[in-house]
């Protein structure tokens, strides 16, 4: 299906790729600097002043020692954040690293290795890597603490190797039981990061070919230059941000640039976002939305700024509770997102969304002036508005032809070519909204 | 289109109380008509149980009398007299009493050291080769995917083939061309609309079912989408009138199993029909502090189960049920420094019902002769799988996992 599409398509896809979607101001800003400008400033998110969002986020007060301000803190800043981008790594890195509360029990060192993901989003891997590794929060997750000289626990060296840089088939059984002992004593205490000289095991340990008086650094460095690991790395962006199941030629193309900038992130996105697959059909509404992205998304286009205490909760039944994943693996994304369940979980988002008030229809103009403004007459006008609003206008025309008889019916049930009674036009809207809300392409992005 | 509007003032509000007015009211009334399925003729079910993260077998079903068991765990063996003893070397964790009395009721058969040729120690690999059943390979349908996709050969349109208690679809469910609804909680499972309108409700409802009916789009994953939303409608619409119906009075345990347990005995008894249901419990994954946790998760397993096959008989359906308990692996023989244990191989398996052969069945794995730490396998898992297919579900069982494995006689 080849399709020409205008640079404002492919514009708020990237928006919805690298960030959360946008609101119908952001996206005429964002048209104002063309593709290339607005990668540009997705890709160096220091030069966008971020003043106002933190400004505000103080006066919130949220309480970073209870579970649920966090996860409110974080939808807060997906959603308001001018560095769309820096909150999206966050988000890949999050799963990535995936650490849940559920074990650490400690919402503030969740915070602290939030702000760590943050800082290093578009940063240098193997800063990041060495951060992870000596994070409180990740050595309680997988049990670091426990790791001790002749007692070693082996869960830090499997999942860093397994699951963070080269992937599964890299190593063998014996690798990580050396690569254990290379951890050992890296240990958490109340202030912070702890290297328990007394816990670490000096003896010489034999990794992945090579032998030495190996410590936690030494593997590090050795897992960051590993091959494997840019082509694990570029495999999970490319999935995550573009589509799945990606050319190997694509793979080896963001690998390159891993190895080339000396492990950069950001080089990696670049490539991403600049590969022509990304703006084709390979891409356009071929993944399916996470919980985020798909409340987030709806929060943005929808304009409501009123972000209700339990839409985190809201996002856990649709399968994405922040800082609670569902193991160490992270969040598998794609099909995985979808059973018969989280599907009526997006359905009843979608009633509450609509429930909520937007401005869209309420807070700048009553749904009447909405309807004169945009010059629409009939219900096909309406339809298509909310359509191309909400989907791109990407649904079958039998679904279209639908929805218009949907809204030629008034609340009530009667037939009527306008709704000219503003209560009745309000709930009309907000039902033709959650229709469209419901739709399968409104799960794509 | 392009969208102009005037641009509003970013506000930033306190959230919470601020939620629309209709938002707060959205209620799930006027749901569609749907008789119950008829109850039909005597149906056998399966019941599988997935305890997440690799339970540590050796301190659920405890080899007491050898020395080299208490030797490999100072610091976290069950010590003898609290074993709840099953034969002169074997008993159970003291937390499993209601298993033990199952037990005793010969209701309960225990396969010993179940685990596959070339044990992996990831989670998420283990996870896969047990709920696929294809040790070799990446396989992408699950063996009761697969007995499902046979099952239905002939059918249309089944609206509940099977179900998941579980918000995630377990990969033992994925098939070729059965879709297997997820719900977990049922209460939550309905279509919201707004109450003030009644009427639109309807009209709502009509739009959504024959849009998603005739939802014809080239996108990747449309289709997907396209069933799960209607399946996810026709089961909520289903499922509701069943549990409505229910009357039952034994107590289940906190939490989610017994959650799980009892809205599968729902099902069971308001007719659902479906061969299979799937619940998980999570938590096992022991690597520090391994007594308390695993004692809190075996409690919940053991009393879950007393709970559910109590249920089934005062309705009179225990003869139709038959429950698999299974892990992606059993943990290290030898503890580790932060009394826990870190993942290793062959674990026991637990079948349930009344129409069990009860008694231990398969070879402990010695505790002596070890692979690098690990226990050694006797029974590959797949005999067990092979043997509910052919001798409970009455399928083939060669067609299903691939080649011919030894039938057990448990059941």
């Amino acid at each position: 299906m080849p399709s020409p599409r205008t640079e404002t398509v492919w514009i708020a896809q990237l928006l919805r790729r690298a960030g959360f979607g946008c609101t119908p101001q952001e996206l005429k800003y964002y048209k104002s600097l063309g593709y290339e400008g607005t990668l540009d400033e997705l890709l160096n998110p220091k030069n966008v002043d971020n003043a106002q969002l933190e400004t505000a986020i103080r006066e919130q007060g949220f309480d970073f020692t209870n579970s649920n301000d966090l996860r409110r803190w974080w939808l807060y800043r997906m959603t308001f954040s001018r560095r769309p981008l820096e909150e999206k790594m966050t988000l890949f890195l999050h799963g990535h690293f995936a650490t849940s509360d559920r074990k650490v029990r400690n919402p503030h060192a969740m915070y602290l290795q939030n702000l760590l993901f943050r800082k290093y989003a578009l940063g240098d891997f193997h800063q990041l890597l060495l951060n992870v590794s000596k994070d409180p929060a990740m050595i309680i997750w997988l049990d670091n603490q426990q790791n001790r000289k002749g007692k070693p626990n082996e869960n830090y060296a499997r999942e860093v190797m397994e699951l963070f840089t080269v992937g599964i088939g890299n190593y063998g059984e014996a690798d990580i039981k050396e690569a254990a002992k290379a951890f050992t004593g890296w240990q958490t205490r109340p202030e912070g990061f702890f290297f328990n000289k007394n816990q670490h095991d000096n003896s010489v340990k034999n990794f992945l070919g090579k032998s030495g008086n190996f410590n936690g650094e030494d593997i590090i460095a050795i897992l960051v230059k590993h091959p494997a690991t840019g082509r694990f790395l570029a495999r999970k962006l490319i999935s995550f941000f573009a589509h799945e199941n990606p050319e190997k030629s694509f793979v080896e193309r963001v690998a390159g640039a891993y190895a080339e900038s000396k492990y950069s992130l950001c080089a990696m996105l670049k490539v991403i976002f600049n590969d022509r697959s990304f703006r084709s059909d390979k891409t356009y509404h071929a993944k399916i939305k996470s919980p985020a992205e798909l409340v987030v998304g709806s929060l943005k286009v929808l304009q409501i700024e009123n972000l209700d205490n339990d839409l985190p909760q809201m996002m856990g039944a649709m399968g994405q509770d922040l800082f609670h994943p569902p193991s160490v693996k992270g969040w598998d994304g794609g099909n995985a997102w979808i059973s018969s369940e989280t599907m009526m979980e997006r359905f009843n988002f979608a009633a509450r969304a609509v429930g909520m008030r937007f401005d869209e229809l309420s807070a700048t103009a009553t749904p009447t002036q909405l309807v004169e403004r945009q010059g629409m007459k009939n219900s096909l006008d309406l339809v298509n508005y909310f359509c191309n609003l909400l989907v791109d206008g990407d649904i079958p025309r039998s679904a279209r032809d639908r929805l218009v008889e949907y809204a030629s019916f008034d609340p009530d049930g009667k037939k009527v070519s306008m709704m000219e009674d503003e209560r009745n036009l309000d709930a009309k809207l907000r039902g033709l909204v959650h229709l469209i809300m419901t739709l399968p392409t409104y799960q794509l992005t | 289109m392009t969208i102009s509007r005037t641009v509003s003032r970013r506000k930033f509000i306190q959230g919470g109380l601020a939620m629309g007015a209709l938002g707060l009211m959205f209620d799930a009334e006027g749901l569609f008509a749907s008789p119950v399925q008829a109850a039909g003729e005597r149906k056998r079910q399966l019941v599988l149980i997935q305890l997440s993260g690799g339970n540590d077998g050796l301190n659920t079903v405890i080899p007491y009398g050898a020395g080299a068991y208490y030797d490999a765990r100072p610091q976290i063996a069950i010590a003898q007299n609290d074993v709840l003893k099953l034969t002169d070397q074997l008993g159970l964790h003291p937390a499993m009493s209601g298993l033990q009395e199952l037990y005793k009721r010969s209701n309960v058969a225990i396969i010993e050291g179940a685990g596959y040729p070339g044990a992996n120690r990831s989670h998420f690999r283990s996870i896969e080769i047990w709920q696929t059943a294809e040790p070799e390979k990446i396989g992408d349908t699950g063996w009761l995917g697969r007995y499902l996709d046979l099952a239905y050969a002939q059918k249309q349109h089944v609206s509940l083939p099977a179900v998941n208690v579980d918000p995630m679809l377990p990969k033992s469910l994925f098939a070729r061309k059965i879709v297997v609804p997820s719900v977990h909680n049922i209460y939550e499972f309905r279509f919201r609309t707004d109450p003030h309108f009644r009427k639109d409700r309807e009209k709502q409802l009509a739009a959504f079912e024959e849009i998603y009916r005739d939802f014809d789009s080239k996108r990747p994953h449309a289709e997907l989408l396209q069933k799960a939303g209607l399946e996810a409608n026709h089961a909520s619409e289903q499922l509701l009138k069943i549990v409505k119906a229910y009357k039952g009075n034994v107590k289940y345990p906190a939490g989610k199993l017994g959650d799980g347990l009892k809205f599968i005995s729902q099902m069971i008894s308001g007719g659902v029909g479906a061969p299979v249901f799937t619940v998980s419990l999570d938590g096992f994954d022991t690597h520090a502090n391994q007594k308390r946790a695993q004692a809190n998760l075996l409690k919940q397993l053991s009393e879950g189960l007393l709970a559910f096959q109590t249920d089934l008989k005062e309705h009179g359906l225990d003869e139709d049920v038959l429950t698999l308990v299974f892990s992606e692996f059993g943990r290290r023989v030898g503890e580790n420094s932060g009394k826990g244990t870190d993942h290793g191989t062959a674990e026991p398996l637990f079948i349930v019902g009344s129409q069990v052969k009860g008694g231990i069945y398969g070879e402990a794995p010695s505790l002596t002769s070890l692979d690098n730490g690990d226990l050694k396998y006797t029974v590959d898992f797949r005999t067990v799988y092979a043997t509910i297919l052919e001798r409970w579900l009455a399928a083939d069982s060669q067609e299903i996992l691939g080649k011919h494995f030894e039938i057990l006689p448990v059941v």
